[in-house]
């Protein structure tokens, strides 16, 4: 038997060889996944298909999806974005036709223009437990074109609902919601103005090429 | 009556593979907070952070972990009981791993931060024991692995002493001879 490896001991040689293999490996399958995964469109993006939903979003950003799965509710699946250092987060919400039924239900609602009532009001009540005195304006209200459907929505301001180290700020935000073929898709980006004015760019992109 | 007797050098290596756990432990503790922020930080200065919602990536980060966390710290305690036991390494080896390994889990389970409701058994696991043993034993083994010039000054001993069980035998033989010619000469 061979008592050393490169004039190392042989137990040592394994170890530090099994150390760089595993780094190698590491590294290679985070290449390719960066590869395979940039959009083509935008070198700076990568594009993120799931069985529920296709989009693309900025490769800097903090992204994470989860899928919370129900037999009796229903299944959910989110996926959320965010940009360093700013203080701003995008959901994409997409319910099945059962957790859709589920969701309404339990909270009265009948359309997707009220969900997306419900949802700006679960976030100005959040806001109130900052500052009682936090108000809110409803800036817009309409329908857009989202991925090829016909999508309620409304921009609203809430002032001073954000408190950051004793210093109050005011929250703006996008709700934006559908139905499609029984299944209710949510879209909600929010976060502090003068961040979500920085990043309103890139949130139209990602809304373009958002696909269901 | 007879008093039960301890055998002390049984209890010290059994203290000694109890503070290669208690190194592995805190090795895997640093290490992984290390690695962790490190990797982060990484992805951030590269601006890559977003590639962290693939599963691929969270493979490539285990995979790095098991590397520069789980057999490092298996290695230091390894390296510690492996200084300390010279006898049963096949069993004393086994333990440092596993014993860090379990209380590293303990303090993720009272932290918060390990949800025994949803496992991963392969990422939660067995990366991490299986990690944690082989390096234990790596550890172990390079402090009581044979060198050549070890190996060669033991054969140089069993030469000697076989030369010297030659000498012995042939005074034995020259006794036995003078013996004889003492006993015949009269």
């Amino acid at each position: 038997m061979r008592l050393r490896l490169f004039r190392l001991r042989l137990p040592l040689a394994i170890f530090i060889i099994l150390i760089l293999a595993s780094c190698v490996i590491g590294y290679a399958i985070l290449y390719s996944t960066l590869m395979s995964y940039t959009s083509n469109l935008r070198e700076d993006y990568f594009r993120l298909e799931s069985k529920y939903l296709k989009i693309e979003f900025p490769k800097s950003w903090f992204a994470m999806q989860w899928e919370a799965k129900n037999e009796s509710s229903g299944n959910s699946y989110t996926v959320l974005l965010a940009p360093v250092n700013l203080h701003a987060v995008m959901f994409f919400r997409v319910y099945d036709v059962k957790a859709t039924q589920t969701y309404m239900n339990e909270n009265g609602l009948s359309d997707a223009f009220s969900t997306v009532i419900f949802e700006v009001n679960r976030l100005y009540s959040w806001s109130l437990q900052n500052n009682n005195n936090a108000t809110l304006l409803f800036n817009a209200t309409g329908t857009m074109t989202v991925s090829n459907f016909e999508a309620n929505y409304t921009i609203i301001t809430i002032i001073d609902g954000y408190k950051e180290d004793d210093t109050l700020f005011s929250l703006t935000g996008i709700f934006i919601s559908w139905v499609d073929g029984g299944k209710l898709i949510q879209i909600i980006f929010y976060g502090k103005q003068e961040d979500l004015n920085q990043t309103g760019d890139v949130f139209w992109v990602i809304l373009n090429s958002t696909r269901t | 009556m007879d008093l039960p007797r301890f055998d002390l050098s049984r209890i010290w290596s059994l203290i000694h593979i109890l503070i290669g756990g208690a190194l592995c432990f805190f090795a895997l503790y640093i290490l992984s907070a290390l690695v962790q922020r490190g990797i982060e930080t990484l992805m951030v200065n590269f601006g890559v952070l977003g590639a962290m919602i693939f599963d691929q990536t969270m493979n490539a980060i285990y995979i790095m972990m098991f590397g520069i966390v789980h057999l490092p710290s298996g290695f230091c305690g390894g390296l510690y009981t492996g200084y300390k036991t010279k006898e049963n390494l096949k069993i004393a080896l086994a333990l440092p791993g596993i014993i860090g390994f379990v209380a590293m889990i303990l303090l993720r389970y009272f932290y918060g931060y390990f949800d025994l409701s949803n496992i991963d058994w392969t990422k939660d696991i067995l990366m991490p024991l299986v990690g944690n043993t082989i390096g234990a034993y790596l550890g172990g083994y390079t402090l009581n692995w044979p060198t050549e010039e070890e190996s060669a000054e033991e054969g140089e001993k069993i030469t000697l002493y076989l030369e010297e069980g030659e000498k012995e035998k042939k005074k034995a033989r020259r006794k036995r001879a003078r013996n004889n010619s003492s006993i015949v000469s009269p």
